[in-house]
């Protein structure tokens, strides 16, 4: 039975998605490369729950740095700090799927997840939020300069179900706030349901923008 | 993947780029329309996104949720499975 490096290493030899792993170092990072000869290291873990700064500083101990982290599987989630460390070294994570994202950057160390930069900023912009950080890699702690602090659970979803609402709450744990990332689509009345049921609200970013404010 | 029964009922949806049959497409978006909440979420747990050969967007939705936001049509989804009624989500027959 191979690694879970093999297995991507695998996957990514059959997907058709122009990436073509032409070596593995001694650390076992996989080099990858893109179109245009682009070239970038990845490691693989296997983290079944959260991935730790325990789990990430490894990596990072040799002269061979990664340029990006995956987690198979990828519904593990990445705790904060973990994720501040890998952003510490001017690396980055994700999932496998985050490989073929990561190489159209050709920085893939630069490498962010789309929507939730979207969401940082927005935020961090909001006139009354202080400081934002990672929870995990889609929840957020939102310190706001008037009113209690926020916990943020964006929810990659186009419309907003019962089902999201309820696995969000069975992976992350409490949050306050679940939003979904499109902004297209809609939140069903289930979903808004679901959540006040935990004491939350499901909103769309713009309910959340009105949200921080009070 | 074997679902087993757990999936009775359920209609599956696939929308977005590998509906529309872009050959470049990055991702899956599959919905799967449920006839309970009981099933919705364990189908959740049984679905195994990693087991795609490109990342899963998976949307579990009752029919009544899809039904009040007209689900399909916004998305444009096409049904690619229909899984007849059978046993309930407990392991009992369906009346």
């Amino acid at each position: 039975m191979g690694s879970v490096t093999d297995w991507v290493a695998k996957k990514l030899a059959t997907n058709g998605q122009q990436l073509e792993v032409v070596d593995r170092t001694p650390e076992d990072f996989l080099v990858i490369r893109a179109k245009e000869d682009y070239t970038f290291l990845v490691a693989v873990l296997s983290v079944q729950d959260i991935v730790q700064v325990s789990h990430v500083q490894p990596l990072f101990v040799g002269t061979r740095k990664p340029q990006l982290v995956v987690n198979v599987p990828s519904k593990a989630l990445w705790s904060g700090a973990a994720i501040d460390f890998v952003h510490s070294v001017q690396s980055a994570f994700g999932t496998m799927g985050d490989i073929a994202r990561a190489a159209e950057t050709r920085a893939a160390g630069l490498f962010r997840d789309r929507n939730m930069r979207f969401f940082i900023n927005a935020m961090e912009q909001h006139e009354n939020v202080s400081t934002v950080s990672y929870v995990y890699d889609s929840v957020f702690r939102v310190d706001r300069r008037c009113g209690s602090s926020l916990t943020v659970a964006v929810i990659d979803a186009y419309n907003m179900s019962a089902e999201d609402v309820r696995n969000a709450r069975t992976r992350v744990g409490h949050f306050d706030i679940v939003v979904k990332a499109s902004s297209y689509g809609s939140i069903t009345e289930q979903a808004e349901s679901a959540a006040e049921s935990m004491a939350a609200q499901a909103l769309t970013f713009r309910g959340l923008m009105q949200r921080l404010a009070r | 993947m074997l679902l087993g029964p757990i999936a009775s009922g359920t209609e599956w949806h696939l929308f977005g780029s590998v509906n529309r049959d872009h050959s470049d497409a990055s991702d899956i978006d599959l919905m799967i329309l449920c006839e309970s909440d009981v099933q919705a979420d364990m189908l959740r747990q049984a679905i195994d996104p990693d087991s795609f050969s490109l990342p899963l967007h998976l949307s579990l939705l009752s029919f009544e949720e899809a039904a009040t936001i007209d689900a399909t049509s916004m998305q444009q989804s096409t049904v690619v499975l229909r899984l007849p009624p059978g046993l309930d989500h407990q392991g009992s027959p369906a009346h």
